[in-house]
């Protein structure tokens, strides 16, 4: 009489533990260096990213330019006349507190979360520098430089609390949202109409966001204020910082 | 894995690759979450979770530690999964 063994002895077992103990270094890894060299990682794949990029942005940008009709010539010129003009106007509105510019190599949606890619002349960049809009809206400040590339994270960013300023309203603080969104509450009576301009208390002369939308119902005794920048991030090519 | 296998493989890692600098976010991931589970022991992911992070994030590792989990997560439900060799 044949009996099935007990167990299979030809499978291997703890087909896990290599796996797991790969997983382990690599996570160790990446804390040590994270932590004793933080800017390691941004430099060592920004690096390898930016021919992605720029390869990328020359795409999409134009090299069938040849093959566009004259109506779409003309209608690409005027468009970068406005942008010449739009970053002029930009350098003159933030004339003493910034005045380069930088490319945007790589914005949202790529990312995650709300972070532009920039590139400039490295000497230029530093971290914690505001950065703005050509049309002068600020947008956030610089917290990562490698060379001639830096990481900016949009006061927008999800869960990242702002304070703001408003006429009406004194001084309030904005929750980023993602997505170039924020959110704030005030009680119900406080005056707030859609359109109203937030400024940062350090930049009272610099758009920092618009109100789009006011929620209010009986039972809450706050109005909700859904606020965004009032440009398209989605098609930012140039800031200024 | 025969020669067609590492072929299909590598030209797969040079697709996810591609893809972590150029497409929107939420493509790598999804690539990510499925080629996990296709393929054995994917430790591409790892890489993959470690870019979005350094590149994207705000001195954060959410993506390395996410993807670390799913890929540890992949092992025991690979196991589990019949039609998985």
């Amino acid at each position: 009489m044949n009996y099935l063994l007990r167990n299979n002895v030809l499978r291997p077992r703890n087909t896990f533990k290599l796996p797991i103990a790969i997983t382990a270094v690599f996570l160790i890894f990446v804390f040590a260096v994270n932590t004793l060299f933080p800017s390691f990682f941004f430099s060592f794949f920004g690096a390898t990213a930016k021919p992605f990029w720029n390869f990328r942005n020359f795409f999409l940008n134009g090299p069938f330019l040849f093959l566009k009709n004259k109506g779409e010539l003309i209608k690409e010129n005027n468009d970068l006349k406005r942008k010449l003009l739009q970053l002029n106007l930009g350098k003159e509105f933030v004339d003493n507190k910034a005045s380069n510019v930088a490319e945007v190599i790589s914005r949202p949606p790529q990312s995650p979360y709300d972070i532009l890619v920039i590139e400039a002349q490295s000497d230029h960049l530093g971290e914690g520098q505001i950065v703005f809009s050509p049309e002068g809206i600020v947008l956030g400040n610089i917290i990562e430089v490698s060379g001639n590339i830096a990481k900016v994270s949009l006061f927008s960013s999800g869960g990242r609390e702002t304070a703001a300023h408003t006429q009406n309203l004194g001084e309030l603080v904005l929750e980023g949202r993602g997505g170039g969104n924020f959110f704030t509450k005030v009680p119900k009576d406080y005056l707030v109409n859609i359109g109203d301009d937030f400024y940062l208390p350090s930049y009272k002369d610099k758009i920092l966001a618009t109100v789009i939308s006011i929620e209010e119902n009986d039972q809450d005794s706050f109005k909700k204020i859904y606020l965004s920048y009032p440009l398209n991030m989605f098609e930012m090519e140039w800031v200024v910082f | 894995m025969n020669t067609r296998q590492h072929l299909k493989r590598i030209f797969i890692d040079i697709l996810l690759f591609v893809s972590v600098f150029i497409a929107p976010w939420w493509f790598t991931v999804i690539l990510g979450f499925i080629l996990v589970f296709l393929f054995e022991n994917f430790y591409e992911v790892l890489i993959i979770g470690l870019i979005i992070d350094s590149l994207y994030g705000a001195h954060s590792l959410t993506w390395t530690i996410a993807f670390s989990l799913l890929f540890l997560f992949s092992l025991f439900v690979k196991k589990h999964l019949k039609f998985k060799n």
